[in-house]
């Protein structure tokens, strides 16, 4: 085929190597920052914060932005050889043609049928300006996919419920509307760094579109940003399992909202109530984590309707516990208050309709929370 | 026509009429399992189907749960279906 203007598949393959280019930046950039921890190791002073403040400000700024850059430059020109060949398709009278056969008639697995991951592991469902709209920040129709950042969903939705929250959540992403994408802030290691999202998995953590499918038809949003963004810098498995990258699951919350992260104890109803109502009515978030509830000795944080911890529940605050709900182990909650009778408010991430706990908030009594719960964190400057 | 496809936790496939979720994968006994969803207009179904079982739907078809996948970590947990469609007395596919 002759092409006018321009030839797709060369500008494809540019493409892909400005990507790449992007991910040696950002390895670079990885390598230096441990360079940096090594001399902190063997070097204090005064000399030591000018050479980590300059590092930081100067060369480490300048570096982040060129991954950045890099990052949009690549969209820009998968992006124009996408119009292109879309031009060159519909005058060539169809030319192209359709990809055809469904992924589905190949052979399945232990007859050779590929793992969704075998094929590709990138996000590929494209961003629109409208993806973080106002109803980005709705809590309750926040779900987690596939990824287990539950603690980064908890985390987001305990922000949402109020508007310093919701406004901190806001300041962290931007469209970018010549460049048809997001610049998503991540606080790494003290300092903010923009990265472009172009694309976010299909299968992550979004909002649940009112659908006829029991409301389970996910919509890309501000959580879907935040998972490609991180996954963009680190790689997917920090998603599921922050220490691939040697972080805890609350470094990971601080680096996506920006706030700290404090410890809570969970030893005294009334200090742990206290300390809830204070930290919400500033605009924190709590986030409250099962142990392994898993009784069936199978995944650590798989939840199995047959063998789940059940407790009871009321969907008001001060209510009777006459629901019975289900508990997911290893599994991040949003803690969204504690009731005049003691009972703790909880939000599961995985949203409206699910299949533990019908979603939405449910209040269970302090036993159940302190026998179930190993550990809960202010998300917040308070 | 059968089709197979895989899935994983979390997400969902369409199929015509369809939409198939996959809530959750586990094993108990060392027999794993898959809690799937199926809704189509004006009616929802849920079940745990172990490998090998199927979930048959009037006037649909028939899900069957081919595998599981249980990786380490979540984002790697999946199963594979086949899905037969009805045929209808003309012997044309609904």
């Amino acid at each position: 085929m002759v092409w006018a203007g321009m030839d797709p598949a060369v500008v494809q393959q540019v493409a892909r190597e400005v990507s790449v280019c992007a991910q040696d930046v950002r390895a670079s950039l990885r390598r230096l920052d441990s360079l940096v921890v090594q001399a902190r190791r063997v070097w204090w002073g005064a000399d030591l914060k000018r050479f980590e403040s300059t590092w930081r400000s100067s060369a480490r700024a300048t570096l982040s932005r060129a991954g950045s850059d890099l990052d949009a430059l690549a969209a820009s020109l998968r992006r124009d050889a996408e119009q292109q060949l879309e031009t060159s398709r519909a005058s060539a009278d169809g030319g192209g043609g359709a990809a055809g056969a469904d992924g589905g008639s190949e052979p399945p697995t232990n007859l050779g049928l590929k793992w969704p991951w075998e094929d590709d592991d990138s996000p590929h469902e494209k961003v629109y300006s409208g993806t973080v709209a106002d109803d980005s920040f709705d809590p309750l129709d926040n779900f987690q996919g596939s990824f287990g950042d539950c603690w980064m969903i908890s985390a987001i939705n305990g922000l949402s419920l109020n508007d310093t929250g919701d406004d901190i959540l806001r300041s962290r992403v931007r469209w970018d509307e010549a460049a048809q994408g997001y610049w998503v802030k991540l606080l790494i290691d003290g300092v903010e760094e923009e990265i472009f999202v172009e694309r976010v998995w299909d299968q992550g953590g979004g909002r649940k579109e009112e659908g006829w499918f029991w409301s389970i038809h996910k919509k890309a949003n501000l959580i879907s940003l935040f998972e490609a963004a991180l996954g963009q810098r680190f790689g997917a498995d920090v998603l599921t399992d922050p220490k691939t990258i040697g972080l805890a699951w609350t470094d990971m919350v601080t680096m996506v909202t920006g706030q700290p992260t404090h410890a809570m104890s969970l030893q005294d109803r009334a200090d742990f109530a206290i300390e809830v109502d204070f930290g919400l009515t500033e605009g924190n978030a709590v986030v409250a984590r099962t142990a392994n509830l898993d009784q069936s000795g199978g995944l650590q944080s798989g939840w199995d309707p047959d063998t789940a911890q059940t407790v009871m529940a009321s969907r008001e605050s001060n209510g009777q516990l006459t629901e019975a709900v289900q508990l997911v182990g290893s599994h991040g909650y949003t803690v969204v208050g504690v009731d005049a009778q003691g009972n703790v408010g909880l939000m599961n991430p995985w949203g409206r309709d699910n299949p533990a706990d019908s979603g939405g908030v449910f209040y269970i009594s302090w036993d159940d929370f302190q026998d179930n719960f190993d550990g809960a964190v202010m998300v917040g400057e308070s | 026509m059968t089709t197979r496809f895989t899935l994983l936790a979390g997400a969902q496939h369409h199929l015509p009429d369809a939409v198939i979720g996959l809530f959750s994968v586990g094993q108990v006994d060392g027999q794993p399992w898959a809690l799937v969803g199926v809704g189509r207009p004006g009616d929802r179904q849920q079940a745990k189907l172990a490998v090998g079982q199927d979930l048959s739907l009037d006037g649909w078809g028939r899900l069957r749960l081919l595998d599981v996948h249980l990786g380490d970590s979540p984002a790697r947990r999946a199963a594979a279906f086949e899905f037969e469609p009805v045929a209808d007395a003309a012997g044309v596919e609904a």
